[in-house]
């Protein structure tokens, strides 16, 4: 990479492990706040299981509401991780090193945010153990494999298993590190946690080895995930969502938000911790590159699905559509629309733009409304015309319990991801040091200009 | 014979559709190759663009073999297309101009890619090549003649997916899929354009396998670029089955007739089961077999023999796409397709036409190397000024200079 500057691996050392050594002001200010937030969400929960789904704005024939938009929301996020951290290690992107732990991370953390909606949905959720247990296998009636609504879990905790197998694997030699300069207690926890890592050749093939391997083997997890979330719509015949595209259309929405997630959380880190020496600008060029094509490919995709409730001549369809299309839900369909492709993407073709921090956290921050927009205009119009001759009791307006437990969603990850950073290092020392130590400077003409090795 | 047959019946024209889709995608396509990696600044395709950007030449052909098809479809008035009720020219005028804006492309993309060896040429030929003279125009490798060169480069390569994509949906919408009456299924243009960016990196292989072997070029085509291409590939074989998986899962699980008939019986497991285990086995199964051991994807052989099966089952996803549509006798504007369809076996005239279009095909490509030739100079010469090797330890360690 060009901007990266002269460093010696004691300075790396004392950078990268400074949130974990040291605790200033800021740190407690931030916990404050954000578990303010997750009291309020402690709070809207407390209410919901006390009085149950009463408190929320569901009503027939709404009966998913921002409950399941957060849960597909925070799926789409979980995608950064795998995106980043797998992609970009099998293609050998130089410019991944400082991001794809905390991309990781918020995959492990988003997933768990995602998981605590679904239990959530179901308003008491001790009473989903009376459902589900003790199955009735005495009758021979098994659980339906057939539904995608099985899938889900099996998709979400493969995924879930996978990425934090992935964080772990990537952190052993930071551990041992932590280990050498903490003492007491700190000391044996991570000597435990290492493994006994001595960072010999045979330990340093094994890691790589284990890094490609997962890399792999994470990648049609990754793919699985999100179109089994897309299939919970599309294996319906709902109209509205009985769509064929979903499955791509939702993996690629779901690597947009996430990638823009990751964008955000980069710049949090980079002031948060003083990491601008590692999380440079031209970091934000290469990934603002990425999300525009993203961010392309989703309007495509988009494209399609609009088009196609049009083009199919089937009423439901049609009136699904239109109703989308239609005030008040138009508003939200243009401001997703600005948000996703029209805002962000003639900003993220400017090298100048996509190098300046503020403008690329501004860009991200928007897309992520637009996502979540974008979950909440594909659930709540359909459910409004799922039967089109039934009647309908009413239109779906959220409680103040349910956007507590949003503020909570985006309070725990947020809270989960500081924790984190004040136990385990942010960014992957070793990966860093890797770098310094390939980092090549030729000279052609009267230029000095920086080479990377060839993975 | 198919032209004295005249124009009333479509029917017999489903393989001469087919011939079209096929070069059209695969002619079409390959000049992204050569595009995509220099855009993110790969070092290793130097040696490769010439082979992929010269496919463009194809679409000399396309052109011609577009023009029956332009009034062998029915207008939008007596089927629903995504033009609606769209007043004039649609479809037939715009997709024309939509065809010609992308063959049109390609050439420029080529055009601009070739200048630089086109003017060493006109230095080495002391001004006599008169084709170079007049292609290469003033360029003299000045600064600021680089500089646009490489903004030139930036913009019609970036011109040229967008369009890639664009027009390849919506003649996979106006000429295949509106054909049938009750098959709207939104993943079609998209599979339709995975398909055409396998057979981009598939085309490109072959090529470079060719060239590599009959101009003796195994210095400059490595294993390198069939390596990095093979990857591309591999994960383009991976995404046609997963395009194709979804689109078929949602058919199935969904039990709607009119999704069935279409999806399953005529283009999946039914009246055609045959054609398309062969597709799939061509394009997924037997190269995920092959391309997912490291040492036969670094290889020459193994690409290359992975690339000419993706043709061939890319090929036949073509038949099964356009034979049906055509073959319907069905009104458009039906609900559903009341029987599915069978592909015959194609006759004389269509085995005729196979041949021919990709004989001409071929010709063309051949022609267009034998002009510009099979590498592009100065994005060699580059590649080499940008690499280095360092002594590092006990191994030599291979870099990559990244210039901003």
């Amino acid at each position: 990479m060009h901007e990266r500057p002269r460093l010696t691996p004691i300075q790396i050392n004392r950078d990268l492990l400074r949130s974990v050594m040291e605790t200033p002001m800021i740190f407690y200010v931030l916990m404050l706040l954000l578990m303010g937030l997750v009291g309020i969400g402690v709070v809207a929960a407390t209410l919901l299981v006390t009085y149950g789904l009463g408190v929320t704005g569901l009503n027939h024939p709404v009966f998913w509401g921002f409950f399941i938009i957060n849960f597909v929301f925070w799926v789409g996020i979980s995608h950064a991780g795998t995106m980043i951290s797998a992609i970009l290690r099998l293609t050998s992107a130089e410019w991944r090193r400082p991001v794809v732990r905390a991309a990781e991370v918020m995959t492990v953390f988003s997933l768990l945010t995602a998981a605590l909606f679904v239990v959530l949905h179901t308003g008491r959720p001790w009473r989903t153990l009376y459902w589900a247990f003790p199955y009735d296998f005495v009758r021979g009636i098994w659980p339906d494999v057939r539904s995608p609504l099985v899938w889900d879990p099996s998709a979400i905790f493969t995924y879930l298993t996978g990425s934090i197998l992935f964080v772990y694997a990537a952190l052993i030699p930071d551990l041992a590190l932590a280990r050498d300069k903490t003492t007491g207690w700190r000391r044996f926890v991570y000597g435990v946690l290492c493994l006994g890592w001595r960072g010999n050749a045979r330990q340093w093939k094994l890691l790589n080895a284990t890094g490609l391997l997962l890399s792999a083997l994470i990648l049609p997890v990754f793919v699985s995930v999100h179109s089994i979330v897309s299939w919970d719509f599309g294996m319906s015949l709902v109209p509205g969502w009985h769509v064929h595209i979903f499955a791509p259309y939702f993996v690629v929405g779901a690597v947009l938000s996430g990638v823009a997630a990751v964008i955000a959380l980069m710049a949090v880190m980079r002031s948060l911790f003083r990491l601008h020496d590692y999380i440079r600008p031209e970091h934000f060029d290469m990934i603002g590159r990425l999300l525009a094509v993203v961010a392309l490919a989703w309007g495509y995709f988009y494209f399609l699905d609009v088009v196609f409730a049009l083009l199919s001549k089937e009423e439901a369809e049609y009136e699904v559509m239109k109703l989308r299309l239609s005030p008040p839900y138009l508003y939200l369909f243009l401001l997703m629309i600005v948000c996703n492709v029209f805002l962000p993407v003639p900003i993220w073709m400017f090298r100048k733009f996509r190098r300046n921090i503020p403008i690329m956290l501004g860009t991200a921050l928007v897309v992520n409304i637009g996502m979540w927009l974008e979950r909440f205009l594909i659930i709540i119009p359909t459910l409004q015309r799922r039967h089109p001759d039934a009647f309908a009791w009413g239109d779906y307006s959220a409680s103040l319990v349910e956007i507590g437990l949003v503020i909570f969603s985006f309070g725990n990850v947020g809270l989960l991801l500081l924790l984190f950073s004040k136990i385990f290092p942010v960014i992957p020392i070793w990966e860093e040091k890797e770098g310094h130590i390939w980092k090549r400077e030729f000279r052609i003409g009267k230029l000095r200009l920086p080479a990377i090795v060839r993975e | 014979m198919r032209l004295g047959a005249g124009l009333e019946d479509r029917g017999p024209w489903g393989y001469y559709a087919a011939v079209f889709g096929f070069l059209f995608t695969a002619g079409q396509a390959a000049p992204m190759v050569a595009f995509v990696p220099r855009l993110a600044r790969a070092r290793w395709h130097g040696s490769m663009t010439r082979a992929a950007q010269v496919v463009a030449v194809a679409g000399l052909l396309n052109v011609l073999l577009f023009l029956p098809l332009i009034w062998l479809v029915p207008s939008n008035k007596v089927r629903t297309t995504i033009w609606f009720d769209w007043p004039w020219g649609a479809p037939h005028f715009f997709d024309t101009i939509f065809v010609l804006m992308l063959v049109v492309n390609g050439f420029a993309f080529l055009w601009v890619q070739a200048i630089p060896d086109l003017a060493a040429l006109r230095v080495q030929s002391g001004g006599s090549h008169r084709l170079a003279r007049m292609l290469s125009g003033s360029f003299i490798g000045t600064p600021r003649q680089w500089k646009v060169h490489r903004i030139g480069l930036a913009v019609l390569g970036g011109c040229y997916v967008m369009n890639f994509i664009f027009v390849q949906s919506i003649i996979s919408l106006d000429y295949v899929m509106t054909l049938i009456p009750g098959w709207k299924s939104s993943m079609f243009p998209a599979f339709y354009s995975i398909n055409g960016l396998l057979a981009a990196t598939a085309t490109t292989i072959v090529v470079m396998a060719v060239l590599r072997r009959f101009y003796r070029l195994q210095t400059y085509i490595t294993v390198d670029q069939f390596w990095n291409v093979a990857k591309i590939m591999l994960a383009l074989n991976l995404a046609w089955a997963y395009h194709w998986y979804a689109d078929f899962l949602t058919s199935w699980y969904g039990r709607i007739p009119r999704e069935t008939i279409v999806i399953i019986d005529t283009r999946s497991f039914g009246e055609n089961t045959w054609l398309f285990v062969a597709a799939f086995f061509c394009c997924f199964g037997l190269p995920l077999l092959i391309l997912m051991w490291n040492p036969w994807r670094k290889s020459v052989a193994g690409p290359t023999v992975v690339a000419v099966l993706s043709l061939i089952g890319i090929f036949i996803q073509r038949i099964i796409d356009f034979v049906p549509a055509y073959l319907n006798t069905q009104d458009p504007l039906d609900h559903e397709l009341h029987e599915a369809i069978a592909i015959p076996w194609p006759g004389l005239p269509d085995v005729l036409i196979i041949v021919g279009g990709l004989a001409g095909a071929v010709f063309l490509i051949t022609w267009a190397v034998k002009t510009l030739g099979p590498l592009s100079n100065w994005e060699m010469q580059e590649c080499v000024i940008l690499r280095r090797n360092v002594k590092f330890l006990n191994a030599e360690v291979p870099y990559v200079i990244k210039p901003q």
